[in-house]
C-alpha cells in the first residue's frame, strides 16, 4: 500500500495504489489526512491502481474530500480504466458525491473548476 | 451427487489476522479455481465482514478468535462456495440491517454503513444465525 503526492498547477495529485482494504486503509490514514489539509485547495486523487476498494477505503475518500469542502477545497477522482473501482464507486453512489473521471485532464480541470 | 470440499482458519481479530485471512483465500482462489470476477467478490466481501467485526464487534470481539471456513459444493450443472465468518461479537444480523439512503451532497454524507451494502450486493446469499455465543455469518457465491 503506497501513497505519494506532487503539486503542480495548483492542484495537489494524490497517487494511492496497492490494497485499499482494512489494513491499507489503516496504513495511510494519517497520511492521507495530513495531505487533504489544504486551505482552498484542489486535489486529484489517483486512484487507478488500487486493485481493491473497501468500504473503509471509500470512507478515508470520503472523509477527506469532506475536510477539503468545508475548507473551500475540491476533490476529484481519477479511476483511468480500472473499471472494478469505478463500478464500485458507481454502485455506492459516492461516485456521484465526489466527481470521477476516466480522464486526467478532465480530473484536473474539474478540480480547478 | 454432490462434492463437498471444506476448508477452514482460524484469526485473531485484529489486522494482522485479517491479513492472515487474505492471504489463506487467495491460495484457495488458485486450488478450487474460482474464476476472476468471483475472487473479487469473495476476497471484498471477507474483509467488509471481518473488518465490521473488528470495528462493531465491541469488546467481546477484539482479539478473539475469528473462524473462516470455505466451503465448495459441486454439483452437475453448478457450483457454490459457502463462506462462513464465526464470531463472538456483539450480535448483528445483516439481514436486518437497511442501508441509509444515499445522501444529496458531500456535506450530508456520514461516512461509514457501506460495507453491510457492499456484501448484500455482492454475494448471492446470505444466511445468519446466532449460536452458542457466536455470530455465524454464511455468504453464497455461486459459480
Amino acid at each position: 500500500m503506497a501513497i505519494n503526492f506532487n503539486d503542480t498547477d495548483s492542484i495537489r495529485h494524490v497517487v494511492i495504489d496497492g490494497r485499499l482494504d482494512g489494513p491499507g486503509s489503516d496504513a495511510i490514514e494519517i497520511k492521507f489526512a495530513v495531505l487533504s489539509k489544504l486551505e482552498g485547495g484542489r486535489m486529484v486523487v489517483d486512484i487507478s491502481q488500487v486493485t481493491f476498494l473497501a468500504s473503509l477505503g471509500i470512507r478515508l475518500l470520503v472523509v477527506n474530500a469532506k475536510n477539503l469542502n468545508v475548507h473551500g477545497g475540491r476533490m476529484v477522482l481519477f479511476v483511468g480504466d480500472n473499471e472494478a473501482v469505478a463500478s464500485n464507486l458507481e454502485a455506492t453512489g459516492i461516485s456521484a458525491l465526489i466527481p470521477m473521471f476516466t480522464d486526467i485532464s478532465e480530473a484536473n480541470q474539474a478540480a480547478l473548476a | 451427487m454432490q462434492i463437498h470440499s471444506l476448508e477452514k482458519i482460524n484469526i485473531e481479530a485484529n489486522l494482522s489476522g485479517i491479513g492472515k485471512a487474505n492471504d489463506w483465500l487467495s491460495g484457495l482462489f488458485e486450488r478450487y479455481h474460482v474464476p476472476l470476477k468471483k475472487q473479487a467478490a469473495i476476497d471484498h466481501c471477507l474483509d467488509e465482514v471481518l473488518m465490521n467485526i473488528l470495528m462493531h464487534g465491541g469488546e467481546n470481539a477484539k482479539d478473539s478468535i475469528i473462524t473462516v471456513c470455505f466451503n465448495v459444493k459441486t454439483a452437475a450443472d453448478v457450483k457454490e462456495i459457502l463462506l462462513s465468518i464465526m464470531d463472538s461479537g456483539i450480535p448483528f444480523n445483516p439481514l436486518q440491517f437497511t442501508p441509509k439512503p444515499l445522501p444529496k451532497s458531500l456535506d450530508e454524507v456520514v461516512p461509514g454503513g457501506l460495507g453491510v451494502g457492499i456484501i448484500q450486493r455482492m454475494s448471492d446469499r446470505l444466511d445468519y444465525e446466532f449460536e452458542e455465543g457466536q455470530n455465524v455469518l454464511t455468504l453464497s457465491f455461486i459459480i
